[in-house]
């Protein structure tokens, strides 16, 4: 028995310092290339592209389902954003509210027989709308088919070569579309980019922007606010920088047309549809060996709301970890296969171990540790030093989190709020982890069940879903 | 092995600690420098005005302590500013050392450094400037090309406008950032563009039709016009949205005999352009297009009749024959009727 255990704590060891080794490696990784970001900012040409004739023209998605609440206020606030030329393709995907009807009334809607391309197949067009006072806005009803379904439907409907894919309930800054578009427009490699996604609880907001930063009240959401800072400033940028980027948030993603055309758009049968179009967008550039580039911009700023009860913020967790799974297994092919270089050796075999299978190894260590304890096989003292360093290496990464955005974009600019923020980052080791471990481990129950659905979603006041922003993880 | 986890508690504790320390630190620091760069441009703002209106004198005295504000005052204005006060500008950073400083960073082994004084010249309105700048877009680093062909579009040098036309065509310079330099030198460029037009490279030709299209004038378009013949179909597509950028009637027959093109894009374009020309003649080939061709070319075909004649477009609309691009265009010819 005791040789089991001491096997068990070799383990538990190994993976612990194999994932630490791997946290330091990132949060260095992201602090070099965050501050060439910020860097960068002072000379990046953003002015110039706002101002230019020449810069390309982008085709913003927005999916709705039932999103009556707050679906006005969020066209009100794409039609203001600071970019040349664009169009906003709002895709009612079946809603049984009065979505379309608010849309309606308030851009002055008519019906068009608007023609669409038959590029990827969608569910069934029921109506086309376009708006008397905003060219720029067209409105498409169709049947239910699900989220995907309806941005592949947006692409067909879209005039211009780059779809940027933003959720009902998200509100971009901005001059987020000219600072998510700059690597398109530095280099034509670029197949897609992420921008970063921040928790708006606890923010004024005001027709659809917002207009001071602030932390929630809400204990629960400032804990996501410290790990979003965690999941976007370390780990989307750290993977960015290796060039094996898989995830861009459903939230907030720029593509080119072409491309997503191409691959088949994004997938209906998964609830991961984000990462999966990544991976399969990688997959597929890979596979041709063309040269391309799959990018994430720490600083255009995706705004959306968290969940502030812990069954929607279960529900969210479970369902990203489905998404992780479904989307994992489907593209096995790419596991530790040299042929998909840095992405299939070490970044698809990170996210298969440490973030698929890590709840379920961090949640199976707590029972063996203590039963080790009771036995005899570890002592007191083993025990609370590995508990203390795990604890600790926690907390480290979260401040070194908290840090990157304090030396870099410093939105909370009020002291009360940056101390908060650090307490914050220390109780969320206790308790807060373990919780989204052992939600996690629930969604591979889920994916024994072959459960498919989204869950109920509760609308808020400003037309929020909660848990639409995708996986903030450490991605 | 618990001698070993316990010190890696401590050190963890430890860069915890050091690293909460130096947040608090660097938000102290940052607030303080914050309140004293605000005073200081308050204090100084009369002096860089003064200087603006031509009198260097303002300036002249000021402790060394308080140049970098002037500085960043007059390189924050110099957007926003030509003519005189720009001579004025130019006249301080040189006499004050700032243009020979940022020279000597171009030669930075940084790129960000680099890129940084690359950016910086553009501000500094010397023309001193022009030639190390047109030497940058030969860089190795994207960023220092683009922050140099910025710069070179601030001083509105004409010489910089074929390194700039070939750094494009190059692939090295994107064609946003090389666009917006070429506009922003203004009608001095037209000259060289058009010079370009008749270039070798079809990268050249493409990009300096292009920009002939958004600075020239109707002038312009007979060799614009001999652009539509092409060999190649880019540089095609280019010269059909160059002319309908000049509104040039004298363009609408080589206009519609481009919409036989047998690259879709090329025709496309050839349908954009027809409508800003707005030539009435051109509706019913626009028609036929709008009818048959792919999806592209038919859809920009619908819209541009739409544009020219509505009227011809709501009665093709009503015909059996009328494809979906021009039932599309009909019925937004009838929504936006006032």
């Amino acid at each position: 028995m005791n040789e089991v255990l001491a096997i068990a704590a070799a383990v538990a060891l190994a993976y612990f310092a194999g994932l630490s080794v791997i946290y330091l490696l990132f949060t260095t990784i992201a602090w070099r290339g965050i501050t060439q970001h910020a860097r960068e900012r002072n000379y990046a040409p953003t002015a110039e592209t706002l101002a230019s004739p020449l810069t390309p023209p982008i085709t913003i998605i927005l999916p709705a389902y039932n999103e009556e609440v707050g679906i006005v206020e969020s066209v009100y606030s794409l039609l203001g954003l600071h970019y040349p030329e664009f169009e906003v393709v709002v895709v009612s995907d079946g809603s049984t509210d009065g979505t379309v009807e608010r849309l309606r009334t308030a851009f002055d809607l008519g019906r068009v027989r608007k023609v669409m391309r038959a590029s990827i197949p969608t569910a069934p067009v029921v109506a086309t709308y376009a708006s008397r006072r905003h060219p720029e806005l067209s409105v498409i009803e169709k049947e239910n088919g699900g989220k995907a379904d309806a941005l592949n439907c947006g692409v067909n409907a879209a005039r211009y070569p780059y779809v940027c894919a933003i959720d009902a309930d998200a509100m971009l800054e901005e001059d987020a579309l000219i600072r998510v578009a700059q690597p398109m427009l530095m280099d034509s490699r670029v197949a897609a980019i992420g921008g970063i996604v921040r928790i708006v609880n606890g923010c004024a907001v005001q027709h659809g922007r917002v207009t001071a930063v602030g932390l929630p009240r809400s204990r629960l959401a400032t804990m996501q606010v410290v790990e979003y800072f965690r999941a976007f400033l370390v780990g989307r940028v750290g993977w960015s920088r290796l060039g094996s980027l898989l995830i861009i948030s459903g939230a907030f993603g720029l593509f080119r047309r072409s491309l997503v055309e191409a691959v088949g758009g994004w997938a209906t049968d998964t609830v991961g549809e984000d990462v999966e179009l990544v991976i399969r967008l990688h997959r597929y550039m890979r596979e041709r060996d063309e040269p391309y580039r799959v990018d994430f911009v720490p600083d255009p700023v995706c705004w959306t709301e968290a969940p502030e009860d812990l069954g929607q913020l279960g529900r969210q967790r479970r369902r990203w970890q489905r998404g992780l799974a479904e989307t994992l297994w489907r593209h096995r092919r790419m596991w530790l296969n040299p042929r998909y270089g840095f992405l299939g050796v070490i970044a698809v075999p990170y996210f298969l171990v440490f973030e698929l299978l890590g709840p379920l190894l961090q949640l199976a260590g707590y029972p063996v540790v203590a039963f080790a304890f009771a036995t005899g096989a570890v002592s007191a003292g083993f025990l609370i030093a590995f508990l203390s360093m795990a604890v600790l290496f926690g907390v480290v990464l979260s401040v070194s989190a908290l840090a990157l955005e304090e030396f870099s974009f410093r939105r909370h600019r009020r002291g009360r709020e940056a101390a908060r923020l650090l307490v914050f980052a220390v109780l969320e080791n206790f308790g807060y982890r373990q919780l989204n471990d052992w939600w996690r481990l629930r969604g591979f129950v889920d994916v024994a069940r072959r459960k498919s659905e989204w869950g109920e979603m509760k609308r808020r006041g400003l037309g929020y879903s909660p848990g639409a922003a995708g996986s903030p993880s450490f991605e | 092995m618990v001698a070993a986890l316990t010190w890696l508690a401590v050190g963890l504790a430890m860069i915890g600690a050091f690293c909460v320390a130096v947040l608090a630190l660097r938000r102290l620091a940052l607030a303080r420098g914050e309140r004293k760069r605000v005073a200081a441009e308050g204090r100084l703002k009369p002096q860089a005005l003064a200087l603006l209106d031509g009198d260097p004198a303002a300036v002249g005295d000021l402790p060394p302590e308080d140049m970098p504000v002037v500085a960043g005052l007059l390189a924050r204005y110099a957007h926003h500013l030509s003519g005189s006060e720009r001579r004025e500008i130019a006249i301080f950073f040189e006499t004050h050392g700032g243009v020979d400083h940022e020279l000597s960073h171009l030669r930075s082994r940084r790129a960000w450094r680099r890129a940084t004084s690359a950016f910086l010249l553009g501000d500094m309105a010397s023309p001193r400037a022009v030639q190390p700048l047109i030497h940058a877009l030969d860089d190795a680093d994207a960023a220092v090309r683009a922050a140099a062909a910025r710069s070179l579009g601030r001083l509105a040098a004409p010489e910089a406008v074929e390194p700039l036309v070939y750094a494009h065509a190059a692939e090295k310079l994107p064609r946003t950032v090389a666009g917006q330099a070429l506009l922003a030198v203004g009608a001095p460029a037209l000259p060289p563009l058009r010079a370009l037009l008749e270039a070798a490279e079809p990268g050249a030709r493409e990009f300096a039709v292009e920009l002939v299209g958004l600075l020239g004038d109707a002038g312009d378009s007979p060799a614009v016009v001999r652009r539509l013949a092409d060999s190649s179909a880019e540089v095609r597509a280019k010269a059909a949205r160059a002319l309908g950028r000049l509104g040039a009637r004298d363009g609408t027959a080589a206009l519609t005999a481009t919409l036989r093109d047998r690259i879709p894009f090329v025709r496309a374009a050839a349908a954009h352009a027809l409508a800003a020309v707005g030539d009435r003649e051109a509706a019913v080939p626009l028609l036929r297009l709008a009818a048959h061709d792919h999806f592209d070319p038919a859809r920009a075909a619908g819209h541009a009749a739409a544009r020219l004649d509505p009227a011809a477009v709501l009665r093709a609309a009503g015909s059996d024959a009328a494809g979906g691009h021009i039932e599309e265009a009909a019925d937004l010819v009838v929504l936006r009727l006032p």
